[in-house]
């Protein structure tokens, strides 16, 4: 199998986890690696628990059983910004941007985690804070340009149009440096054209050495772009495999076609 | 232009000082030192509670706290016989540590219930004013607080401060605004504003920027707290009574409608608000008893039409012609990316 063959180093390890909200079971014994550099594509009907696992990995919610490992430290149920300093980050799959705040300052406040400036230094405005700062912009800037939104640096982010408001969620991922970015279906509600520059986006992200989790419904672009699928149907895991057979899973087309799946 | 724009800024400033300073050179009778006195401990107290409300969160303690530096201040001069120059900052630091018991059950709570939650626990503090004779004096209150100790400087006659003369105080109490605002604006401009300002655009995405919004929300809320300190401190000397009923919600929702009138998202909003309000309360003198209502007619209007307050209207004339240019570069931007 080749998938084994890329499994051999993986950058986060989930086992055995379960997400139960009152008696309704979300996420039920669910287990897979992902591995160091690859693009992981999840795909599964709605209700799936997609959204749900990337909430228990970042630590949104704690799994009710289970651990995860990242780079072989278990991070079972740390708190988001202990997440974050691991080195996972996340996008969002609706919108969620500070409405009134710029492009730039966005992303200022992205590297936040990257700049070490002193309370009094920046109290009093010290050369050396004003240096720090002026680096931070810098790297935003850098950020920016990455993802392509140079030309909308000072608007605010309410007034951005769709396409670059997904551009800004998936940067604002980006800022604290992560090692393995989740993104929650980054394509829903694009143009193709757009969603060709955001699928473009997740593969430069990957050829900087970042590993991706990706969500999406649009299976013809998801395909395009994954090095491995993995399908959740009613929280557990039903297939996993290179997209070539994904296609042709029968359990993967019966839970998408409404077939009776057994729980 | 942007130079431009923070020269006439610094000039403004430069000149609003001199003035204030200046002011008793035009006037020393005490009706007006009074009214004036009051304004400046009224911006010390509402631009801290902007400070707070910049992070999202609309705490109704604010002046509870005021009256707990109050408190805490006179009691320090009284019982303990410390000078009112080293009771200032005590009470200062004081207020800000029990900030810290007042708002943590309230922190888990976000919105119109952290507004209540701090009703609450502001209106339990002043409670326990009423309720413990012991320290606090009861309903009644702490009366003949000695007013500051006087300065000497050398080369000149001692500064007094006094029933008599109400000079010192003008100044003390602008001295201690000017310091306040000073470090408020510093502190806003500081990461630590910038990071106020991500927890109120939205609380999920600093999360997942790494923000630790529990810390930041309370670091904001006892610095918030500490100037409240300050001018509850600077209150207490110079009416030399405080009472219980000095610090009851009524005045939290003054407080409030000063901000909100004068605008929250701008730094001089509380100041244009706290002035604004004061005047119009001296020319209600006659009809007191509608000042309420004027009140409340004041902040139905301004959240009806001008939801910015009063320094986002002038922010509003003075971009008009900024954002047509803005407008037309956006709509030929628009037309060659349009998907």
């Amino acid at each position: 199998m080749k998938t084994q063959l890329l499994s051999n180093n993986p950058i986060l390890e989930i086992r055995n986890i379960e997400k139960r909200f009152g008696g309704l079971t979300v996420l039920n014994d669910l287990s897979f690696n992902v591995c160091q550099g690859e693009i992981l594509g999840i795909i599964g009907p709605n209700g799936a628990g997609k959204t749900t696992l990337f909430d228990v990995i970042t630590g949104r919610y704690k799994p009710t059983a289970g651990t995860i490992f990242f780079k072989g430290k278990d991070i079972t149920g740390l708190k988001p910004h202990k997440v974050i300093e691991a080195g996972i980050s996340r996008s969002f799959q609706l919108e969620v941007l500070f409405p009134n705040l710029s492009v730039l300052q966005h992303l200022i406040i992205a590297y936040h985690l990257h700049t070490e400036v002193s309370f009094l230094g920046s109290l009093f405005g010290t050369s050396r804070s004003r240096k720090k700062a002026k680096a931070t912009e810098a790297k935003a800037i850098e950020l920016m340009n990455f993802v392509g939104l140079e030309d909308q640096r000072d608007k605010p982010a309410s007034n951005l149009s769709h396409g670059y408001q997904r551009s800004l969620g998936i940067a604002m991922a980006l800022g604290p440096k992560p090692e393995l970015l989740l993104l929650d279906e980054p394509l829903s509600a694009l143009s193709p054209k757009r969603a060709t520059v955001i699928l473009d986006l997740i593969r430069k992200i990957r050829d900087k050495g970042v590993t991706v989790m990706v969500i999406e419904h649009n299976m013809g672009a998801l395909f395009r772009i994954c090095d491995r699928v993995i399908v959740l149907s009613v929280g557990r895991k039903i297939a996993e495999g290179l997209p070539d057979e994904i296609k042709i899973n029968q359990e993967v087309i019966k839970a998408y076609l409404g077939g009776a799946v057994d729980v | 232009m942007k130079d431009r724009n923070l020269r006439t800024k610094c000039i403004g400033v430069l000149a609003a000082t001199v003035i204030s300073f200046l002011i008793p050179g035009f006037t020393q009778s005490p009706y007006w030192m009074h009214i004036f006195i009051n304004i400046w401990i009224s911006i010390i107290v509402t631009a801290s509670l902007r400070f707070i409300i910049n992070m999202g969160e609309w705490s109704f303690a604010h002046v509870p706290l005021m009256g707990m530096g109050a408190y805490t201040s006179a009691l320090l001069v009284m019982k303990l016989g410390l000078s009112f120059w080293l009771a200032l900052p005590l009470a200062a630091l004081i207020t800000a540590v029990i900030s810290i018991v007042i708002y943590l059950p309230c922190l888990p709570t976000t919105g119109t219930f952290f507004f209540f939650s701090s009703y609450a626990f502001g209106e339990v503090m002043r409670l326990c004013w009423i309720k413990f004779k012991d320290p606090f004096g009861g309903p009644a209150g702490l009366i003949l607080i000695p007013p500051p100790n006087p300065i000497h400087i050398p080369g000149f006659s001692s500064i007094k401060f006094g029933y008599l003369s109400k000079i010192p105080y003008y100044y003390l109490s602008l001295v201690c605004m000017l310091f306040s605002l000073f470090l408020l604006y510093r502190l806003e401009k500081s990461r630590l504003g910038s990071i106020a300002e991500a927890i109120r655009e939205s609380n999920l995405l600093s999360q997942f920027v790494g923000i630790k919004v529990w810390r930041y929300k309370m670091v904001i809320l006892v610095i918030g707290s500490a100037f409240a300190g300050i001018a509850g401190s600077i209150y207490a000397h110079y009416t030399t009574l405080i009472m219980p009923v000095d610090f009851y919600w009524g005045l939290g929702v003054y407080i409030i409608i000063y901000a909100t009138v004068g605008g929250t998202r701008h730094f001089a909003g509380p100041i244009v608000g706290v002035i604004l309000f004061v005047f119009l309360r001296e020319l209600l003198r006659p009809i007191v008893m509608y000042v309420p209502l004027v009140y409340g007619l004041i902040l139905a209007i301004t959240l009806t039409f001008m939801p910015e307050g009063l320094t986002g209207l002038t922010e509003k004339f003075f971009d008009r012609s900024k954002k047509g240019e803005l407008a037309k570069a956006e709509g030929t931007n628009e037309d060659a990316t349009a998907f």
